[in-house]
C-alpha cells in the first residue's frame, strides 16, 4: 500500500473529523491537524498494526511531514 | 335591612366601628358601651361620636379613670346576662386591667365549671407610629394571645371593622378587639352586608406563588406595599391576614406555605418571645418539609418605642425591612438581625 | 502556664467536635524564633490536616510531642519562650488581616487554647470594636450570636464576614423530601450550593445516559446526539465556570517545572517497551499533580458549609478538550496511587471513551481537584478556574525548552520546561500551602516518578 495513503488511514482512524485530502503533506502534521501525544501515540499504533514498522521516540522528529513519515515507512519497511 | 343596590360603601375605620356599634345597639338591647370618654366626648378616636346623643347615658356610658373598675364592672355585667362593649382607651392602659382579664374574664367559665361565663367584647386601641412614645405605643396583642379562654382579634381591613364587631358579641366568652390607631382614619370598601366570615380565619389578601407574608392588623397595609415592591422584582409574594390571633388559623396559614414555600411574619410586637416565634414554630411544626427557607420574622425593634418620628418609623416594621427579609428568604436564608 | 520564662504550647482544639489531634508535621526546632500568626505545626483532625499558628512571638524551647503522635486536645505540645512574657498580650477585637486570614483559613474553630501568656479573658462572641460593630450592622449580623475565633473566643473581622456569606451547599427540607420521593440523590446537586424543591423538580428523574442505548445508532444521530451532550456539558461548564468566579476568591502562583531528569527517564522507560505502552509527558504531570496533592492535603478536598472537608483520596478531574469542540470533566479515582504506566492506561481510556461519548457516570464522580492541560501547541502557562467546589485547580501548559541558569549560576541551559500552575480557593488555603503544592510536583518529577519509571519493567 501507498506509504502516504497508511499514514492518512491511520490518522483518520484517530482524527476521523480530519480531511486528509487537503491536508498539506510538507508541513508539520501534527500542527495542522492539532494532534496531541495521545493522538499520536495512536496514530503510530495504527501504522504499526498496518505495516509492522514501528518509530521509537528518538525517531519522532523524523517523522514531522506526512512526506517524511512516507517516506520512514518506505525505507523501514524493506530493511 | 333592605338592600337593592349591593355596590360596596366607602368609609374610615372609625365610621365603619361606630356603623357596627350602632347597628349592635339598635338589633339588642342586651349591648351597650362603656369606657373613658366614650359619651360626651364622642370617644378619645371619635370613634363612638353622636351616639350618646342616639343611645342615651345608660347605654352610652362614661367611665371613670380606672380600667380595673370599668373592666370589672363589664365582666359583672357580661356575667349578669349583658353584653358589654367595654373600651380601655388604648392597649397600654389595659394593663391596668390585666388582672379582671386574665384572672377574672378569662378564667371564669373554667372555674365555675361551665356554671357562667363572660360575654364581654373589649374593643382597644394598638400600635404606635403616632408619636404617642413609650408608654402609649405598645403593640400587645401577642401578650394577649397568650391567654386560654379569651379570643383574640385584629381587624386589617376597614371591612372587619365593620363585620367583626357582630360574631365578637355573638360569642359567649371574653373578644378582645385590637383596632390599630393608624387605620381609624384610613378609607376603604366595606361590603353592605354582612359577609359572614367566621371570626377565627385568616384570608389572603393577596395571592402569590413565591413568598407568604403572613400579619395582622396595622403592618397588613404595609405588607401589601411590600408585596407590590417584591412583585417589581419579580417576586409574587402572598399576603396573609390573620384576623384572629387567638386562635390562629393554622390550616390557611400552612396552606398558603404549602404553595410559596417560603414564608415571613411581620408583627408590631417585640420580636423576642412573641406571636412571630409563635407562627414560626407552628410552620415548623406543620410545614416542615414544605419549606424552601427558614421562617424570617420582621418585628418592632426591641427598645421602648421613641418619641422621636424618624427612629419611631425606624424602630417599627417597614416596607423596605419586610422586602429585605423576602430576598434573604428567597435566597434560603434568614435575617438574622436584633430587630 | 509553666515555669516563668516559657509558656506551654497546646495542641489545640480546631473544631467543636475535636478531641485530639495528630502531629503531622512540625515546621519550627527548638531555638527558631517565631512571630506572631507564624505557622508551627501541622495538625491531622479526622476533617484534614490543619495549620497551627502561634499567637505571639516567642522562641520555641522545646518540642514535647513527635511528627506522627496522637495526643489528645489540650496536651502539651511544645514549649516557648516569649518574647514578652510580662505583658499580657492586647489583643485587638481586629487582629492584622492576615492573620484573621489564616485563622480563618486553617480553623473555622481557630485554637481556643493558643500559645498566649496569662489567658486573655474576654466575653466571647461579644464584638468589642466600633468597626466590627458597624460591619455586622451592615452586614445584617447578629453580633450577639457570633461565634469569636480570635484569641479568647473573640469576635475577629472573619467571623463577622463568614456569618454574612451564606453557608455551602444547604438542602431544603422540601428539597430533601422531593429527592427521597424522586428518589434523586444529593449529589446530583453537588454544584449548588442552595437546592430548593424547584431545583430538584427541574432535575431530570433519570441520570442521563452517558452510553448510547444503540450502538446501531444511525451516525448522525449518534453525532446529533453527541453535540446536545456537549452541549449541555459546555452549558454546564460556563454555569461552573460563572459561579466559581462569583463566589472563590482566586489566588494564582506559577511555577516553572524542569522537566529535563523525567522525560530523560520516561524516554528510557518507553525505548523498553512497545509501541502500545508508550507513556506520554502527560501523564507523568499528572501524576506529579495527584502526588502532590496528596502531599498538600488542604488542596484536596472541598469548601462545604463554610470550611474545607478534605479528601480522603485524591480524585483527579481532568479538563478534556474533546476535537469536536466539547470540553468534558471525568474523574481519575486515586489518581495518587497510579503508577505513571497505570495513568497512562487511565488517560487513553477515558480519552478515547469522552471522544466516543461513552464514558461512564463512574467516570464522572466527584472529583477532589482538577487538572488542565493545554497541550502541546497551547499557550506557555493557564492561569485556571477552580471547579466548585473543589478548591484548586492545577495548571499545566505546553512542554517546550526553556533558558535556564546553571546550577553553579555560570552560565545557561536549554531544558524541556512546562509551566505548572495552582488557582487556589483563599478560603481554604494561602500562598505558603499553594506554593508547596507546586515545589512538591518539581521534586516528585525529579525524584519519585523517575525512580518508578526505571523500575518499569517492560510492557505494563
Amino acid at each position: 500500500m501507498d506509504a502516504r495513503e497508511t499514514v492518512f488511514a491511520a490518522i483518520r482512524k484517530v482524527a476521523p473529523d480530519v480531511d486528509t485530502t487537503t491536508l498539506p503533506t510538507d508541513v508539520d502534521f501534527r500542527e495542522e491537524a492539532e494532534l496531541d501525544s495521545m493522538d499520536f501515540i495512536g496514530i503510530l499504533t495504527a501504522v504499526h498494526e498496518a505495516t509492522g514498522v514501528e518509530v521509537p521516540e528518538t525517531d519522532y522528529p523524523l517523522i514531522t511531514t506526512v512526506d517524511d513519515f512516507a517516506g520512514y515507512l518506505t525505507s523501514h519497511h524493506a530493511a | 335591612m333592605n338592600t337593592t343596590q349591593v355596590e360596596p360603601l366607602l368609609m374610615t375605620g372609625r365610621e365603619a366601628m361606630r356603623a357596627a356599634m350602632t347597628e349592635a345597639m339598635r338589633a339588642d338591647d342586651r349591648v351597650f358601651l362603656m369606657g373613658e370618654d366614650v359619651g360626651r366626648y364622642g370617644g378619645c378616636f371619635a370613634v363612638s361620636m353622636g351616639m350618646l346623643e342616639e343611645f342615651g347615658p345608660e347605654r352610652i356610658r362614661d367611665t371613670p379613670l380606672s380600667e380595673s373598675a370599668f373592666v370589672g364592672a363589664g365582666i359583672g355585667a357580661a356575667a349578669g346576662g349583658m353584653r358589654p362593649i367595654v373600651e380601655i382607651m388604648t392597649v397600654n392602659f389595659s394593663l391596668l386591667a390585666l388582672d379582671q382579664i386574665m384572672n377574672t374574664a378569662a378564667s371564669l367559665r373554667h372555674m365555675s365549671g361551665g356554671q357562667f361565663g363572660v360575654p364581654l367584647v373589649i374593643r382597644t386601641t394598638t400600635g404606635g407610629g403616632r408619636q404617642l412614645a413609650a408608654q402609649h405605643s405598645h403593640s400587645l396583642d401577642g401578650w394577649y394571645a397568650h391567654i386560654p379562654g379569651i379570643k383574640i382579634v385584629a381587624p386589617g381591613t376597614i371591612d372587619d371593622f365593620r363585620w367583626m364587631l357582630g360574631p365578637a358579641l355573638a360569642d359567649p366568652d371574653p373578644v378582645i378587639i385590637f383596632e390599630n390607631g393608624a387605620l381609624y382614619g384610613a378609607s376603604g370598601e366595606v361590603s353592605p352586608t354582612d359577609p359572614g366570615i367566621p371570626l377565627e380565619r385568616a384570608i389572603v389578601r393577596r395571592a402569590g406563588t413565591d413568598i407568604s407574608l403572613v400579619t395582622f392588623g396595622g403592618t397588613l397595609p404595609t405588607c401589601l406595599d411590600a408585596a407590590a415592591t417584591l412583585a417589581e422584582r419579580g417576586i409574587e409574594a402572598e399576603v396573609v391576614d390573620l384576623r384572629s390571633l387567638r386562635p390562629l388559623d393554622d390550616a390557611t396559614i400552612m396552606d398558603s406555605v404549602a404553595r410559596t414555600h417560603r414564608a415571613i411574619v411581620v408583627d408590631e410586637g417585640w420580636r423576642s418571645v412573641g406571636l412571630s416565634g409563635e407562627i414560626s414554630a407552628r410552620i415548623m411544626e406543620q410545614a416542615f418539609y414544605e419549606l424552601d427557607a427558614p421562617v424570617g420574622r420582621v418585628c418592632t425593634a426591641e427598645v421602648p418605642l421613641p418619641y422621636a418620628h424618624q427612629l419611631e418609623q425606624a424602630a417599627l416594621p417597614s416596607v423596605e425591612r419586610i422586602v429585605d427579609a423576602a430576598m434573604a428568604a428567597m435566597d434560603g436564608t434568614a435575617l438574622a438581625v436584633a430587630s | 502556664m509553666t515555669t516563668s520564662t516559657t509558656t506551654a504550647f497546646a495542641m489545640p482544639s480546631l473544631g467543636a467536635d475535636m478531641d485530639e489531634g495528630r502531629i503531622v508535621e512540625w515546621l519550627v526546632a527548638p531555638g527558631d524564633h517565631v512571630e506572631r500568626g507564624q505557622i508551627v505545626v501541622i495538625v491531622q483532625t479526622e476533617k484534614s490536616d490543619i495549620e497551627v499558628e502561634v499567637f505571639e512571638s516567642a522562641t520555641v524551647d522545646e518540642i514535647l510531642v513527635g511528627e506522627g503522635e496522637l495526643v489528645p486536645v489540650g496536651t502539651p505540645i511544645a514549649r516557648m519562650v516569649p518574647d514578652h512574657p510580662s505583658a499580657a498580650p492586647v489583643e485587638e477585637s481586629e487582629p492584622e488581616p492576615a492573620a484573621a486570614e489564616t485563622a480563618a483559613s486553617s480553623a473555622p474553630a481557630a485554637p481556643a487554647a493558643a500559645a498566649g501568656g496569662p489567658g486573655v479573658e474576654s466575653e466571647a462572641g461579644h464584638v468589642t470594636s466600633p468597626v466590627l460593630r458597624h460591619l455586622a450592622e451592615e452586614l445584617h449580623v447578629d453580633a450577639t450570636h457570633l461565634h469569636g475565633s480570635g484569641p479568647g473566643g473573640r469576635v475577629v473581622r472573619a467571623d463577622v464576614e463568614r456569618a454574612a456569606r451564606p453557608a455551602g451547599r444547604r438542602i431544603t427540607p422540601r428539597a430533601r423530601r422531593l429527592m427521597v420521593e424522586r428518589n434523586l440523590a444529593p449529589e446530583r446537586f453537588a454544584d449548588r450550593s442552595l437546592v430548593t424543591g424547584a431545583d430538584v423538580l427541574a432535575a431530570p428523574a433519570a441520570a442521563p445516559s452517558i452510553e448510547p442505548s444503540a450502538s446501531e445508532a444511525a451516525p448522525e444521530q449518534r453525532a446529533a446526539t453527541e453535540r446536545t451532550r456537549q452541549e449541555s456539558m459546555r452549558r454546564h461548564i460556563a454555569e461552573l465556570m460563572s459561579r466559581s468566579w462569583r463566589e472563590i476568591p482566586h489566588y494564582h502562583l506559577a511555577q516553572r517545572l524542569d522537566l529535563s531528569v523525567a522525560l530523560e527517564h520516561l524516554g528510557a522507560a518507553n525505548e523498553r517497551r512497545p509501541l502500545a505502552d508508550r507513556i506520554v509527558p502527560g501523564a507523568l504531570l499528572l501524576c506529579a499533580a495527584a502526588r502532590a496533592a496528596r502531599k498538600v492535603p488542604q488542596c484536596n478536598g472541598w469548601w462545604h458549609g463554610g470550611r474545607f472537608e478534605g479528601s480522603d483520596t485524591v480524585d483527579l478531574g481532568l479538563v478534556l478538550s474533546l476535537r469536536s469542540g466539547g470540553v468534558i470533566v471525568p474523574t481519575i479515582q486515586r489518581a495518587d496511587e497510579l503508577s505513571p504506566a497505570e495513568m497512562m492506561e487511565r488517560m487513553t481510556e477515558l480519552v478515547q471513551r469522552a471522544r466516543q461519548g461513552r464514558l461512564r457516570s463512574s467516570h464522572l464522580g466527584e472529583a477532589s481537584i482538577t487538572v488542565t492541560s493545554l497541550g502541546e501547541r497551547g499557550a506557555d502557562e493557564v492561569i485556571g478556574v477552580i471547579h466548585p467546589p473543589q478548591v484548586a485547580l492545577v495548571g499545566f501548559g505546553a512542554v517546550r525548552n526553556e533558558v535556564w541558569p546553571e546550577a553553579d549560576g555560570t552560565g545557561i541551559v536549554v531544558r524541556p520546561t512546562v509551566h505548572a500552575t495552582l488557582a487556589g480557593d483563599h478560603r481554604a488555603t494561602d500562598g505558603v500551602v499553594g506554593s508547596r503544592l507546586l515545589t512538591q510536583m518539581q521534586s516528585l518529577l525529579d525524584g519519585a516518578l523517575p525512580d518508578e519509571l526505571d523500575a518499569l519493567a517492560g510492557g505494563t
